[in-house]
C-alpha cells in the first residue's frame, strides 16, 4: 500500500 | 555549481551543511545559520530532506518517492524539481 502524496512546499517563516 | 533555472533530473543534490533541523508534529522546521531564516519544509519536504543526506541524483530521488507514494512520475518530477529549485535559491542545498 503506497502512502498518500502531497505536494512538497517550502514555507519561509517570518521570525 | 549550477544556476537555479537549469536544475534537471541528472543533477546531484544534497543537504548543505549549517542548518539546524527539528521535527515539529511530523513537519521539518529548519534554521539556516547562513541567512538566519527559518523554514518549514512540511511533511513531504521533510521526507525529501532526509533523502538528501547523501548526494543523490534528482532522478533517483524521484524514483524513490514514486516507489513509496501514490503519485504519477510526471507529477512527482514536476513538483520535486520546483521544490528543489526553491531550496537551491534559498541556499540550503547543493546541486551540481
Amino acid at each position: 500500500m503506497k502512502k498518500v502524496w502531497k505536494q512538497p512546499v517550502l514555507e519561509v517563516l517570518d521570525v | 555549481m549550477i544556476k537555479n533555472q537549469s536544475l534537471s533530473v541528472q543533477h546531484l543534490v544534497s543537504q548543505k551543511e549549517g542548518n539546524i533541523v527539528s521535527d515539529m508534529d511530523g513537519e521539518k522546521v529548519m534554521l539556516s545559520i547562513h541567512n538566519g531564516k527559518y523554514y518549514n519544509l512540511g511533511e513531504m519536504g521533510g521526507e525529501i530532506w532526509e533523502l538528501l543526506k547523501e548526494p543523490i541524483t534528482v532522478q533517483n530521488l524521484i524514483a524513490s518517492l514514486t516507489e513509496q507514494y501514490d503519485v504519477e512520475h510526471s507529477e512527482c518530477e514536476e513538483q520535486v524539481l520546483s521544490f528543489l529549485t526553491l531550496l537551491l535559491e534559498e541556499g540550503i542545498v547543493n546541486a551540481g
